[in-house]
């Protein structure tokens, strides 16, 4: 690996939670009044700490693109302040070998009052482009904000779609080594997401190094190779993106087990009449937890039948990460699951198919039920997680589309687009 | 720190940032470099001033003439204040607050000038310095455009131009002068204490009565003369005139008074550059 582009060492900010920033002169005046008071006691008044980010240790390598992900109040922001040299750090350092332009908004510095025009010279001096840099790149940053005809109307009168084009723009031909985003792409219209994440996919290839800050980690993962976690300002996780997104959304536990063995155990879940003995899901040959969207995902369980007193249907359910039931899926439609199977040792398979799921976390409750009457045998709750994963090269549901896709499935369905030669005169009325 | 590791840098710049840095050379060259960024934002502050207003750009005329008319009745005629015999005394008073105004609006403007720009200044870095001077420079836009008027009314009353009266122009940019280097101070502060706010119009409104603006020095006695004479302003105010209107121009009082716009200017870019670091924390 060669030398890091940004190194931070140590780095901490302490925030005075109702201290110096809102005290009066009055307040200030008393304060250095009680001063000597305070150098027996230790202790100021009136002030309590609070760390946004503390000891954070990282470096990256010129030319990476690295998520930063977090839950809010992580110390995201205040990270991306330091780095953007907005605010100075209370510890530690940063090194930084390069030009930092940092898109914390958009738009910023942008006067309502002033033309498009204006605004983009405004907009590239506040982002460090000097005049003639923007003279060069004027036309380009015109088109690509598509906003040609406005170019002279104050941007007071743009919608807000334009304003964010513009803004963008700017940003997107300044040209700095270390691009730091945040998360402005939650605005603007799908295909102009898309365009900008293609813009800073062309950015990160270009050797240059970019810093994603997002909740989204659909965008971070079509971007980023490398994602940093924040979790209550420290770094909690910092690898390859499937892994860290693992552990965003498993919370606590880290990487999710994509097979749990029962055999052997003290306790194995199950009842009189059936035991649970293990289970897994197979995605990949290599055994992460992440599943490429266009593959199918096989869902396995080995179980032990004790008695043959009731049908045992084998099942489970599929949530998403909003907590939704995406589907549950059993063997009760095969005739053999509506009867009592003798007592031994079965294995089941289920197969999701590829193309189906949405991207994005899901987690796997297993059960094995018997629903007439009903009686739940085993149930083992968010028993497996894991992240179905599109890296967009065209050919899933997603096409070339680059922006986020709703829905609770994405199923790929069959499709036909044929011409029809008289339409055209069918539409018409026309009879042949 | 324990283990330095080296970094990569294409253009061979590094950067380092760190708690609480000194003031050092590296801050005047960040500076220079974002000069067309004062200019860019001092542009942008009055095209906006007049852009909103339906009278415009009358309005820098309108504000000194009013005052000016306002002066000229009530001290001239009713109080008796006389100004120099050399010119008539709406010249001598319009002259007086076209340089007056360039000190207490760029100080003025200044000082709020980093909480009006609260949204660059939490949202991008560039060296904040920035923001104070380039109030300085719309001040310095509005004053020019006063002077146009005093121009205008030294040719309607006849008062002859002296070669010297170029002179004007540095000597008032001295004022300028003295108001970025109270508004580095002023405006660092006001963000740590919003009570500048409410004391500094009261401040500039005294400052203009120890000011000869309407009078004249000569009416100061004698033995209050040094006492005026620690007023940087007195020695603009003065040699602005003299400058225009051919009198003798006090280049050493002006000397002291550059000197200590640059020793104020200096201490406040200290304490400035100490303080910006958790400006974007303040506002």
């Amino acid at each position: 690996m060669s030398a890091p582009i940004i190194q931070a060492r140590g780095l901490g900010k302490r925030y005075v939670l109702q201290g110096p920033g809102n005290r009066t002169l009055r307040e200030a005046i008393v304060g250095g009044l009680k001063a000597p008071a305070r150098l027996f006691s230790g202790k100021r008044p009136h002030e309590e700490d609070f760390w946004a980010i503390r000891d954070v240790n990282f470096d990256i390598s010129a030319g990476e693109a690295v998520g930063i992900i977090g839950r809010n109040g992580a110390g995201k922001s205040t990270l991306l302040k330091i780095l953007s040299r907005i605010t100075a750090p209370t510890t530690g350092e940063v090194r930084i070998g390069g030009k930092v332009a940092s898109l914390l908004e958009v738009g910023t510095g942008f006067h309502n009052e002033l033309s498009g025009r204006e605004n983009i010279f405004l907009n590239g001096a506040i982002m460090g482009m000097s005049r003639a840099e923007v003279r060069a790149r004027f036309d380009e940053i015109v088109a690509f904000a598509e906003v040609d005809k406005f170019l002279d109307t104050p941007v007071k009168r743009y919608s807000s779609g334009m304003y964010v084009r513009l803004a963008f723009a700017v940003a997107a031909h300044l040209q700095p080594e270390i691009l730091v985003v945040d998360e402005v792409l939650a605005v603007g219209d799908a295909s102009f997401q898309r365009k900008c994440l293609g813009k800073m996919q062309t950015v990160a290839s270009g050797g240059r190094t970019v810093l994603f800050v997002s909740h989204n980690m659909a965008a971070i993962s079509r971007l980023c190779s490398r994602a940093i976690l924040l979790s209550q300002g420290t770094v909690a996780a910092d690898g390859p993106v499937p892994k860290v997104a693992g552990i965003y959304a498993g919370g606590t536990n880290g990487e999710s087990p994509t097979e749990v063995d029962y055999r052997g155990r003290a306790k194995m879940p199950g009842s009189e009449h059936v035991r649970l003995l293990a289970a897994r899901i197979m995605g990949d040959e290599s055994g992460s937890p992440t599943i490429d969207i266009r593959r199918p995902l096989v869902v396995e369980f080995d179980f032990e039948v004790l008695s043959d007193r009731y049908p045992l249907t084998p099942n489970f359910h599929l949530f998403n990460e909003e907590g939704a039931c995406v589907f549950i899926s059993s063997d009760g439609h095969l005739r053999e699951s509506q009867n009592p199977r003798a007592p031994g040792v079965y294995r089941s398979t289920a197969t999701i198919p590829g193309n189906f799921l949405s991207e994005g976390m899901f987690s796997l409750d297993l059960a094995i039920s018997t629903f007439d009457p009903v009686l739940v045998h085993v149930h083992e709750r968010g028993l497996f997680s894991f992240r179905v994963h599109d890296p967009g090269e065209g050919d899933s549901v997603r096409g070339k589309f680059g922006g986020a896709i709703p829905g609770v499935v994405r199923p790929m369905l069959h499709w036909r687009t044929d011409p029809v030669a008289d339409l055209i005169g069918l539409t018409a009325g026309q009879t042949r | 720190m324990g283990n330095e590791a080296t970094i990569s840098s294409p253009d061979g710049r590094s950067l380092v940032l760190r708690p609480a840095k000194a003031l050092s050379w590296q801050d005047f060259v960040d500076a220079w470099d974002y000069r067309e960024l004062l200019w860019i934002l001092a542009v942008r502050d009055v095209k906006v001033r007049y852009k909103q207003a339906s009278l415009g750009i009358a309005w820098a005329l309108l504000q000194p003439l009013t005052q000016m008319v306002i002066f000229t009745v009530l001290f001239n005629r009713f109080a008796g204040i006389h100004g120099d015999s050399t010119v008539p005394y709406p010249v001598f008073c319009l002259a007086g607050l076209t340089v007056w105004s360039l000190f207490a609006s760029g100080l003025s403007l200044s000082s709020e000038s980093l909480i009006n720009s609260s949204n660059l200044v939490t949202k991008v870095y560039f060296p904040r310095v920035i923001v104070p001077l380039a109030a300085i420079f719309t001040a310095a836009v509005d004053s020019a455009i006063a002077g146009t008027l005093l121009v205008g009314l030294m040719i309607a009353m006849r008062v002859p131009f002296h070669a010297t009266a170029l002179l004007a122009i540095p000597i008032a940019a001295i004022g300028g002068l003295c108001a970025a280097a109270l508004g580095l101070w002023t405006s660092a502060i006001n963000l740590q204490f919003r009570d500048v706010r409410h004391a500094l119009p009261f401040f500039i409104q005294l400052l203009v009565y120890a000011t000869p603006v309407f009078y004249s020095s000569s009416i100061v006695p004698e033995r209050y003369r040094p006492l005026v004479a620690l007023n940087p302003m007195v020695a603009v105010v003065n040699g602005f005139r003299a400058a225009l209107f051919g009198t003798e121009i006090p280049f050493a009082k002006l000397g002291l008074s550059i000197a200590f716009a640059l020793v104020v200017g200096l201490l406040g870019f200290i304490r400035f550059r100490h303080l910006e670091q958790t400006f974007a924390d303040r506002i």
